[in-house]
């Protein structure tokens, strides 16, 4: 019947949307418990190259220090709108422009220069618009940038939390839906005594909120009794499949 | 942006992600240690579907760009993740472009033409399988629906973001993740009724 397919369409593209946001899915359809758990795995974090944050980490530091030699004049780039619109009114309001960023600065409620202690102005700058710029097309395409200015008004600084070396949060919990299928595999694992992969193991551990605590966790969401942790076996590079 | 909307649980919070972005476009060095730390396994999931095994070359070249540009940037921790998505996805089909002008099949081009099953990934059983194979066997899918599903999967971004840095409208891009999710249905049943 034609409106049971359209029906049946709908539930499709519920159920598909609530797997792409790894929501629960109802319990016992195996074909989306499958999907979910293909893509919980697909989520899993690839472990990085240290050596590679490292190099980012010191581009970070690199660009920190070129930046704050030359930022006085950015500034001055970022109040131009204001001061074109008002140009009939002379070079005054320019100078006021300018003036306000200077006072501004030092309140800290622009970026200011950049400081590595702990003291010092915390910048804050305000969110006006959300959405970074849209890059155009074209090849060798470049980078999208966020555009300049709207900073030199707002003083309310919208940055709620502590400090700059606020500890960082405990990180929320991976969903039950993702997390069963690699109970199942958990389970599995310790049961034939064979290695579980390390991406699996570190998404458990994050939904159960600690390693202790992943056979407790594993029990109680697949309704199995508690197992002895398996040993674990780190991601391996698979080399060649893209070649 | 309606509830339905708000991202994937596991992520670190975009509050926690945008506060990092606040302070590390000040300069703040541990904050972008922490937004590196989140937003790389992400980006490298995505480049490991686009590029296969210049994931982690690409992503280098990806950070490169943002953090030259990040003083620029303005936004939430949702609009960062897009923004160093589009960031990725450029510097990715720049990849493929520069593989593709010499002698050798671009991985995409090669992936799409050969259906891979689930005993391609690997041979192995679905509860073997690992990050990399799973991220193999969505890059398989069409190019639209390979990227639709990564960038809402992997990267985190909800379907009108995804859409933004595919430059398509949020309707085209949550059909094909749709199809995408499909056509790996399809393919798990195949290989489970092995």
């Amino acid at each position: 019947m034609k409106d049971s397919r359209a029906h049946d369409e709908r539930m499709d593209a519920a159920l598909a949307e609530r797997l792409l946001d790894a929501y629960p899915t109802a319990a016992g359809d195996g074909r989306a418990d499958a999907l979910a758990h293909l893509l919980a795995v697909a989520a899993a974090p690839l472990p990085g190259d240290p050596e590679r944050e490292r190099a980012a980490l010191a581009a970070f530091r690199e660009a920190r220090a070129a930046t704050s030699g030359g930022r006085g004049r950015r500034r001055v780039r970022g109040v131009r709108p204001a001061r074109r619109t008002r140009a009939a009114l002379g070079g005054l309001v320019a100078v006021f422009a300018l003036g306000g960023v200077a006072v501004a600065a030092q309140s800290g409620s622009l970026p200011g220069p950049f400081h590595s202690g702990t003291a010092g102005p915390r910048p804050v700058s305000p969110s006006p618009s959300s959405a970074p710029a849209n890059p155009g097309g074209g090849t060798r395409t470049a980078s999208p940038r966020a555009p300049q200015g709207t900073t030199a008004t707002s003083t309310a600084p919208p940055v709620t939390s502590g400090g700059p070396h606020a500890s960082v949060p405990p990180l929320a919990a991976p969903t039950d839906a993702g997390s069963k299928g690699l109970c199942q595999t958990y389970v599995k694992a310790a049961e034939h005594h064979k290695g579980v992969n390390a991406a699996t193991l570190a998404r458990l551990e994050r939904a159960a909120g600690g390693a202790a605590a992943v056979p407790a966790y594993c029990a109680r969401l697949i309704g199995a009794p508690e197992v002895t942790p398996p040993p674990v076996h780190p991601e391996t590079p698979e080399g060649g499949r893209h070649r | 942006m309606g509830k339905a909307e708000v991202r994937r649980r596991d992520r670190m919070g975009e509050e926690q992600l945008g506060d990092a972005v606040q302070r590390a476009r000040a300069g703040d060095e541990t904050a972008f240690g922490v937004l590196y730390r989140e937003v790389h396994p992400m980006l490298l999931g995505y480049l490991h579907g686009l590029v296969g095994d210049d994931a982690e070359d690409v992503a280098s070249e990806t950070w490169h760009d943002v953090v030259r540009d990040l003083r620029g940037f303005r936004g939430d921790g949702q609009a960062f993740r897009g923004w160093a998505a589009t960031i990725a996805r450029h510097r990715a089909l720049d990849h493929l472009r520069r593989i593709k002008a010499r002698p050798r099949t671009g991985p995409l081009e090669e992936r799409t033409a050969e259906p891979m099953t689930l005993e391609d990934a690997g041979g192995t059983a679905l509860e073997n399988l690992s990050t990399r194979r799973a991220l193999d066997l969505i890059a398989a899918l069409p190019q639209d629906q390979a990227e639709a599903v990564l960038l809402r999967v992997v990267v985190g971004l909800n379907a009108p973001a995804a859409a933004k840095v595919l430059g398509k409208r949020p309707g085209a891009v949550r059909t094909a993740a749709h199809r995408g999710l499909k056509r790996l249905a399809e393919r798990l049943d195949g290989a489970m009724e092995k």
